[in-house]
């Protein structure tokens, strides 16, 4: 009856539409334990355009993966494992780094010595599965974060001494949403309230804990940021952002789903000078037409960056960057894409401007859909689309050659990450990992 | 489908379900693979709990979400927010029979999306949803009634489609 609606040439299911699925029924599923108190269907809606993964077109994956998905029961340590099978990827150096990848639907922690090359197993089953969030300080501390709570609502931290072959859960908790190493000295923003709580219908309260000794041992700050957690989410849902800048200056940014009422915004942001001791609010630039997501990142003590984000359809999403030059006392709108509410203020969708192309979102694999890299520089790789680089402070945005039809317009919960002004990578699960060295060219090291 | 299959196993044939549908809803791939994932995902999540019949399930959910991304599309389109994007020359007739499904009683909409939608017997469409092959065709021909008259009050051309090939 209706097969003159059919799609002439529709692309068959692939191994990455299904790593997408498994990613998404992951967030899904650490979404509902949260929805116990707050409305699913709105949520879990929402999380779907959020995500906003798709079957690959252009370049389908190979079948590289294939002999190491099926491999059936525990993978030795040094097991050689693909990279379209990496989910996210963190680098202490330009050679050394670690990852989280799929092995069919579980969760195994990789690690390179080449600067992403090749990638072998480190932990096939680290206590916490996709979609959580890893962070490296070097080659023995790291931390590993944000997997579906438990029954009793936790999320947990789990802390490595020794490269990720052990893992020691964290004294910190009940719910850890972000974590910053530098050095021995980790910061963890962590929510109060376990996340299938009665409680959790009411504020409740984030605080930040620190550690100076890899994780062994934390403290709370002496005040805690001021903040509230959005009583419908949870912070291991991702609406508290860690942003650290030095030892001592760190931004917090917690972003709420709805309005609050009479509120100009949906994000309120925190800022400490002096490790946590007293914190000051900072005004959040985005309009409350962005109402999906924001994302913070800064190149420096007083340089800041904030994208934000409306509700995404059809691939595109309206998009705004705000930059700060005083640490977030004052805001200048720099770029903005299809963004109707800002019609006025800037020219909108202009060539050049921010690309409407692909989702910017909190709930992205490590909140890395934005790296800012020095004040003029910085790059941007929205889910569902290329990655795009500023050279001008973020005014002006143009394709990255040779990534902007890479196979990562398909899909899309990569990341991209740098260490250094040169040495930087963007990984897409099924597609691959892609590295530079010189902050120009991009490598596609491989499927 | 045998309720020791795995999801890893079913999932092509259910993908292709999913988006087949999501497809002639919305008529978009972008959209179509977005709700074929969200779908996938969320029966992935009952994957046990669905006794080996998931087919009514995927296509179900598929179909509302499929039609709640229709309207939300429609609203940003009126925002003015939606980019250009190549002209579907069956535009209308998605957009009404996303109107008249939304009309449909539940289970009316359950079984005219199985049957028309998503093509299935009615043999299939009454395993899927575990009631009888009579109540099937007795939901089938109301639903379709209903649609008929939803696409009458719609778009006549689209109605006529329905009338010709139902």
């Amino acid at each position: 009856m209706f097969e003159h609606l059919d799609d002439p040439s529709p692309s068959g299911p692939t191994s990455r539409a299904l790593r997408a699925v498994l990613i998404r029924a992951a967030r899904l599923r650490r979404r509902r334990a949260v929805s116990g108190v707050a409305a699913v269907g709105v949520i879990t809606l929402a999380l779907g355009l959020v995500i906003g993964l798709a079957v690959p077109r252009a370049r389908p994956a190979t079948q590289a993966f294939t002999a190491f998905d099926t491999h059936v029961g525990p993978l030795a340590v040094g097991t050689a494992v693909p990279l379209a099978n990496l989910a996210d990827v963190v680098f202490v150096n330009d050679t050394h780094g670690f990852g989280l990848a799929f092995h069919g639907e579980d969760t195994v922690l990789v690690s390179t010595s080449n600067g992403g090359e090749s990638w072998r197993v480190v932990d096939d089953a680290p206590p916490a599965a996709l979609p959580a969030q890893l962070e490296f300080a070097d080659a023995s501390h790291g931390y590993l974060w944000g997997a579906t709570p438990s029954a009793r609502g936790r999320a947990p931290l789990w802390t490595t001494s020794d490269g990720g072959h052990s893992w020691s859960e964290a004294p910190v908790g009940p719910v850890v949403s972000d974590v910053s190493a530098i050095g021995s000295d980790v910061w963890a923003v962590v929510g109060t309230c376990p996340i299938n709580s009665s409680s959790v219908a009411a504020a409740c309260p984030a605080t930040v804990e620190q550690s100076m000794d890899n994780g062994t041992t934390w403290h709370a700050t002496a005040a805690a940021p001021p903040v509230s957690e959005e009583p419908g989410l949870s912070v291991a849902d991702q609406d508290l952002e860690l942003a650290r800048i030095t030892t001592s200056r760190a931004y917090v940014l917690s972003f709420a789903a709805a309005p609050a009422v009479g509120g100009a915004s949906l994000g309120e942001l925190g800022y400490t000078a002096d490790s946590g001791r007293t914190w000051e609010a900072r005004p959040d630039p985005c309009p409350t037409y962005f109402d999906f997501g924001q994302e913070i990142a800064a190149s420096g003590t007083n340089d800041l960056w904030m994208v934000c984000g409306s509700q995404p359809s059809t691939g595109s999403q309206a998009k705004a960057l705000y930059r700060s030059s005083d640490g977030g006392r004052h805001w200048t709108l720099t770029a903005a894409a299809n963004a109707p509410a800002l019609s006025g203020d800037v020219s909108l969708s202009a060539a050049g401007g921010l690309p409407t192309d692909g989702y910017v979102s909190p709930l992205s694999l490590g909140h890395e859909n934005l790296a800012v890299l020095t004040p003029e520089k910085a790059w941007v790789f929205p889910d569902r689309s290329g990655v795009f680089q500023t050279t001008d402070g973020g005014h002006s945005w143009s394709p990255v050659s040779g990534l902007a039809r890479a196979g990562l317009v398909g899909g899309g919960t990569g990341n991209v990450v740098f260490v250094d002004v040169d040495h930087g990578w963007v990984c897409e699960v099924g597609a691959g990992l892609w590295r530079t060295t010189d902050g120009l060219h991009w490598q596609h090291l491989g499927p | 489908m045998g309720e020791a299959v795995r999801f890893e196993e079913a999932f092509p044939e259910l993908y292709r379900l999913a988006y087949r549908v999501s497809f002639r809803v919305l008529g978009d791939r972008g959209d179509a693979e977005d709700v074929a994932q969200e779908a996938l995902a969320r029966t992935h999540l009952r994957w046990m709990r669905l006794e080996g019949r998931p087919e009514g399930w995927v296509v179900t959910v598929a179909t509302n979400l499929a039609i709640d991304r229709h309207r939300r599309r429609r609203r940003s389109i009126s925002l003015g927010t939606e980019p250009l994007t190549l002209v579907d020359v069956h535009q209308t007739e998605r957009i009404d029979l996303a109107r008249a499904l939304r009309r449909l009683p539940r289970r009316q909409r359950e079984v005219v999306v199985l049957r028309y939608l998503a093509d299935r017997s009615e043999a299939d469409v009454a395993e899927a949803l575990g009631v009888s092959a009579g109540s099937v065709k007795s939901h089938a021909s109301r639903g379709l009634a209903a649609l008929r008259h939803h696409l009458d009050a719609g778009d006549p051309k689209g109605a006529a489609d329905v009338r010709a090939s139902g």
